[in-house]
């Protein structure tokens, strides 16, 4: 239903060392097409005015627009896919995951962070437009200024670049960032249409606090694409709770190897310590 | 000469002049109410074209900024704001013709042909000349322009039109690197020129002419009869006849008819007075008679 290439997810995950209650981070003012969250393993009907919460993963289909509204201000708004990700406590800026999809960023200080495929970016007071691919990362800093990074992998050049006011940037996978002074006439025809206005500040017209209404449990299919991220281990401890499910189960099986916390989970056995042969 | 003859030659040259007169000063009338029409129009259409500009920078470009950060919008540049709500008045009207035309400009289409960059240097040359109006032939016939100058006047202006280094990136993507920079603030660099078709007034204005002329020869002519006819009925035929009896009495003939008349007027006075007259000579031929 979710397939990975028609999804817009963002996706908001909170690793406290202190309190594991959630917390939440910001609202959701608007809502163009049919978008969900996922809590947990659990999917809900998004709607304009849900509190997004540490660790939850809001997605839309194509052509679908959301936007969250942080409390200090910050503007995210997916025209595609995009994640949300508020780091460890002990960092100083909420990071946002972005795999793929197009997402306009319009950060506020102190600022967000912000990680894509083949770049990572700090934004401490600028308006970003990012399009994310697998392989390939563009960037176009409408305003203000960001600092890029590749990540953090060995033998890459990590070295932070300043990315200024009317910069286009793009990284590619195994290539050195490259930047020009204005966006290709390509990267704009297919940017969303929003994306050249303002976001709209609209957090002060939501009243009322809708409530949640569940959809579906995450399928291992869903959760597929995070399982196989950079953050691959709290997300198998996140989605655990669906091995209850048979046909999670099932079709997590014949991938298993790759998910050694489930392995260990389900098949016990090849765990347990082997009697040591009599002398 | 008879009199009737003497009267009508009289009439006519008066009337011919009177005619002259008022064909002349009507035609200059009609003519430059015809020009001051026009030129009303393309003030009109003049001011309609600055509001259109004022409208667009004040009110549709702050919403644009952000749009031109990824690509140049001409909407946004009161220029081509007026000239294109004026090009589509053109498609009922395409005689009328609005023009920013511009010595350096970024959009070509704006660049200045001969005789309108004779007008932007005349702008220029002259500082205190606010506008200039003149005529001009063109295909469709004669045509009046009104021109006023475009000068840089707001910082605003000069983002764009300074150098190629200030100037958006999208501007200068989509314009190219070569046209509309250099301008400077205080500099005229083109004028805003409104072109009228003249025919259609000035032909009403003849028609008018024409119509008013040809009444005024009817009236002419109806009272070169009337007169004629009152001259002859009122005058001529009664001093005809008091002259035929008159006549006969001077040769003896007092049997020639009777001074008659029920008039009060100044040939009814004649009449009567030379029905006395006759009556006078009859009593006094008698008396040398008897």
């Amino acid at each position: 239903m979710y397939a990975w290439r028609v999804w817009l997810p963002i996706f908001v995950t909170l690793f406290s060392a202190a309190a594991h209650a959630a917390t939440e981070v910001g609202t959701v003012t608007l809502v163009d097409g049919s978008a969900h969250v996922l809590r947990g393993a659990t999917w809900y009907k998004l709607a304009p005015g849900i509190r997004v919460e540490e660790g939850d993963i809001v997605a839309a289909p194509e052509r679908a627009q959301v936007q969250v509204e942080f409390a200090a201000g910050t503007l995210a708004n997916l025209g595609g896919s995009g994640a949300l990700h508020v780091a460890l406590p002990e960092a100083k800026l909420p990071l946002l995951v972005l795999p793929s999809g197009w997402l306009k960023l319009a950060a506020k200080p102190p600022g967000v962070r912000m990680r894509t495929p083949t770049l990572d970016v700090a934004v401490p007071d600028a308006i970003v437009v990012v399009h994310a691919q697998p392989a390939t990362v563009e960037l176009f800093v409408e305003s203000g200024s960001a600092k890029l990074s590749a990540p953090a992998v060995p033998g890459a050049d990590g070295a932070a670049r300043d990315a200024k006011r009317g910069e286009f940037w793009t990284k590619a996978a195994a290539l050195p960032p490259a930047v020009r002074a204005s966006p290709p006439k390509a990267f704009v025809d297919a940017m969303p249409r929003s994306f050249a206005d303002p976001l709209p500040v609209l957090a002060a017209k939501q009243k009322g606090k809708p409530e949640l209404v569940v959809d579906h449990e995450i399928t291992y299919a869903e959760a597929l694409p995070w399982l196989a991220g950079r953050d691959r281990a709290a997300f198998e401890r996140r989605f655990a709770v669906r091995l209850k499910d048979p046909a999670f189960r099932k079709a997590a099986e014949p991938d298993i190897a790759r998910h050694p916390l489930w392995d260990r989970q389900l098949h016990p056995e090849k765990y347990a310590p082997k009697p040591v042969p009599a002398q | 000469m008879k009199l009737i003859w003497k009267f009508n030659l009289v009439l006519l040259g008066i009337f011919v002049l009177g005619f002259l007169i008022a064909g002349y000063i009507s035609y200059r009338a009609l003519q430059a109410n015809a020009r001051e029409e026009i030129l009303q129009n393309a003030r009109l259409m003049m001011e309609s074209a600055l509001s259109s500009r004022t409208y667009t920078t004040t009110q549709v470009k702050p919403l644009l900024e952000t749009q031109m950060k990824y690509k140049f919008l001409p909407q946004s540049v009161p220029a081509y704001a007026a000239t294109e709500q004026f090009n589509d008045l053109r498609k009922k009207h395409p005689d009328y013709t609005y023009k920013e035309a511009t010595l350096n400009p970024s959009n070509l289409r704006n660049r200045a042909t001969d005789w309108e960059a004779d007008v932007v240097n005349g702008f220029r040359n002259t500082a205190t000349t606010t506008e200039t109006v003149g005529e001009r032939d063109t295909p469709s016939g004669r045509a009046l322009y009104l021109a006023r100058p475009i000068q840089i006047k707001s910082g605003a202006c000069l983002e764009c039109h300074s150098t190629v280094d200030v100037a958006p990136k999208t501007m200068v993507d989509l314009y190219g690197p070569a046209n509309g920079f250099g301008w400077k603030m205080d500099e005229v660099i083109g004028a805003q020129i409104v072109s009228v078709p003249m025919a259609v007034p000035i032909e009403r204005a003849n028609r008018t002419f024409t119509a008013f002329m040809g009444s005024l020869a009817l009236v002419f002519v109806a009272i070169f009869v009337l007169l004629n006819v009152m001259l002859y009925t009122m005058v001529i035929r009664r001093v005809t006849h008091l002259a035929g009896i008159a006549d006969q009495v001077s040769l003896g003939k007092m049997d020639a008819g009777e001074f008659k008349t029920t008039s009060r007027d100044e040939i009814g006075v004649l009449t009567e007075a030379m029905g006395r007259m006759k009556a006078s000579l009859v009593q006094a031929m008698k008396m040398l008679e008897g």
